[in-house]
């Protein structure tokens, strides 16, 4: 069964007169890695943000499982999506494994004992982003790339249906940030949701399913298959400024340069 | 620290913490003839004929029961606040439920000879009513001008109570100003603290309005843990922010107004407890927020002995515990034992 996050007509502010989201309708689905990017402040971590029921829309509706996502308790919700939000840090020193155990909240009793079960799907987690060598070091001595990498074993570990990530890959080295979308590609595999906010549009060509394109006028302007988003004409809407879309030399998709107006002649 | 010298360290602590507990019982201006109350006890002496037995019983166990239940509330209550605000200053006093308890207190003073003949009205602005009501409008207060903004800004709360403590200052300043001068002293030694209750009835006062309290807020803990990484984080984790927010609040002031109305304002358990604590435990609330009860009982069990035996007269406790309290705070500070908050 695939599990959907549908939004229809969202619109949405944080002080009136100021829309940070006019009209979207997009859909996200369980097996799928989809994309969110956009400009700067086109509301990208917002939409993020509407889609689990963080935020309620000022018009439109969020539809989790068929059901409005407000009709799912905090706890059920969290079981189905899990959200990483863009910068976050511990307001006190947590070791990396307490840090991932976190994320077992929504599946824990009143008195949010940890069983065995538990503590089994936290090395897991560990294990499965290669951070498990971190386990007994302090969160906050991490480096960025280090923290983001942990906070995903702790998305994780929430055991949802659909990942949503607020820009994961920013403070990433290069080929860390390849191993981290290839794990995404592998998470799909597995049947689970990933929607990933980033700002590297190559990177979301090569690895991403399906593409969201948030404007600056906070308008979705363009979302299906890479292909169908990564044009000239679309980014150039989006952005307001000239993206020239080529080809991957190995892999044909779109690859998207800043023309550096090079004179000719 | 790895688990056995954790668990080493614990079991010292729980031990101190009944030593203290204990020899609270015992020691006093006079230390108590065990063998003599014994001797009361088995002969079923009538207690206004057994003079150790009734020190004993009328006394020291309720004394030592009620300095427990009021230190292991406050410290209770202080670890609630620190992780709901995210803010190592985080207090019910740095909220101002304590002044306005002392403001509340202040006005049953002033008020005595007019009501204290007139049945009901007596009750109603005693000492404890009135501390009572006027820490939880404190918090009605704090709460109407902050709840807008506390999801974004815990900072916001802080002022706002720091400011409702103030202006309780001046009013307890102006009543000072308007009191009758043979009073002043009797309103200065209750402005100093003191758990040197009588008989069982301020006891199960203090039980009755701290214990479920505690068990609501200790309920909490898995969600405090939550709030490590901020509200948002907490939010997708599935806690139902603005239920916690309300409930931390309101139980928190709650054990606050019930212990300063009957103990009046002992500061800095609330502070440094919590702090102490979490440098032995680590940040779990499971494990911090219990042991911060047994040992905020403890410490303000521990400054009681101090105030009854070591001191000269009965020192008031809230000089105790803010003298010992504060040299032991900075010196924790200076060692960094503290560098554990982000802040
Ligand atoms: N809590 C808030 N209160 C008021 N305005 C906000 C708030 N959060 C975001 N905004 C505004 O809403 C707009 C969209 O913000 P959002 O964080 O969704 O953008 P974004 O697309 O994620 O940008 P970025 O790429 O920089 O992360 C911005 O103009 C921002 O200033
Ligand atoms: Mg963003």
């Amino acid at each position: 069964m695939k599990l959907c996050i549908e939004a229809l007509g969202l619109s949405f502010s944080y002080s009136p007169e100021v829309p940070v989201l006019r009209d979207v309708s997009a859909s996200v689905r369980s097996g799928v890695v989809t994309g969110i990017i956009g400009p700067n402040g086109a509301g990208k971590s917002t939409l993020l943000q509407l889609l689990c029921g963080l935020l309620k829309p000022g018009a439109g509706q969020v539809t989790l499982d068929d059901q409005p996502v407000a009709a799912h308790s905090d706890r059920a919700r969290a079981r189905l999506v899990a959200y990483m939000p863009q910068s976050i840090s511990p307001a006190f020193s947590l070791s990396v494994a307490d840090v991932v155990a976190l994320g077992r909240f929504p599946h824990l009793g009143a008195f949010g004992a940890l069983g065995d079960g538990d503590h089994a799907i936290v090395q897991a987690c560990l294990a499965q982003t290669e951070t498990a060598y971190l386990a007994e070091r302090d969160f906050l001595s991490l480096s960025g790339g280090e923290r983001q990498r942990v906070l995903l074993a702790s998305v994780l570990a929430q055991e949802p249906r659909i990942l949503l990530l607020d820009e994961p890959t920013s403070a990433l080295d290069l080929p860390h940030e390849v191993a981290f979308f290839r794990q995404l590609r592998t998470l799909a595999a597995q049947d689970l949701g990933v929607v990933v906010i980033t700002h590297d549009i190559n990177m979301a060509a090569q690895f991403c399913d399906e593409l969201l394109l948030l404007g600056k006028d906070h308008t979705l302007v363009r979302q299906g298959d890479v292909k169908a988003v990564l044009t000239e004409a679309g980014l150039a809407e989006a952005y307001g400024s000239s993206l020239s879309v080529g080809r991957h030399p190995e892999t044909g998709t779109p690859f998207v340069t800043v023309p550096m107006g090079k004179k000719t002649g | 620290m790895n688990i056995s010298s954790a668990r080493y360290v614990l079991a010292l602590g729980a031990t101190g913490c009944a030593v203290v507990f204990v020899s609270s019982i015992f020691i006093g201006t006079e230390t108590l003839d065990l063998g003599l109350a014994w001797r009361e006890l088995i002969t079923r002496t009538p207690l206004n004929e057994a003079p150790t037995l009734s020190v004993l019983l009328r006394h020291r166990i309720p004394r030592t029961l009620a300095a427990f239940i009021a230190g292991g509330g406050l410290a209770l209550a202080g670890c609630a606040f620190q992780a709901l605000l995210r803010n190592p200053l985080a207090t019910p006093y740095t909220l101002g439920v304590a002044s306005a308890g002392s403001l509340g207190a202040w006005v049953a003073f002033l008020l005595a000879d007019i009501t204290a003949t007139i049945p009901l009205v007596n009750i109603i602005t005693s000492k404890q009513a009135l501390a009572f009501l006027f820490a939880g409008a404190d918090v009605f207060l704090v709460y109407l001008l902050a709840a807008r903004r506390i999801r974004t800004s815990p900072a916001v709360l802080l002022l706002a109570g720091v400011t409702l403590g103030m202006l309780a200052n001046a009013g307890i300043m102006f009543s000072r100003f308007l009191a009758r001068p043979d009073r002043l002293v009797n309103m200065d030694r209750w402005l100093m603290g003191g758990v040197d209750v009588l008989g069982y009835q301020p006891v199960l006062f203090l039980a009755l309005g701290v214990i479920p309290c505690m068990v609501v807020l200790l309920m909490q803990a898995g969600r405090y843990d939550q709030f490590a990484f901020g509200t948002t984080m907490a939010a997708g984790r599935g806690v139902n922010i603005a239920r916690l927010q309300t409930t931390t609040f309101f139980v928190g002031s709650l054990i606050t107004a019930v212990i300063v109305s009957e103990v009046g304002p002992v500061g800095f358990v609330g502070l440094i407890i919590p702090h102490g604590v979490r440098a032995l435990t680590g940040p779990s609330h499971r494990l911090l927020m219990p042991l911060s009860i047994v040992a905020g009982g403890a410490f303000l069990c521990a400054c009681d002995i101090v105030a009854r035996r070591i001191l000269p007269g009965e020192t008031p406790i809230g000089i105790i515990t803010t003298m010992i309290g504060g040299p032991v705070f900075l010196y924790l500070l200076v060692r960094r034992q503290f560098s554990d908050w982000n802040v």
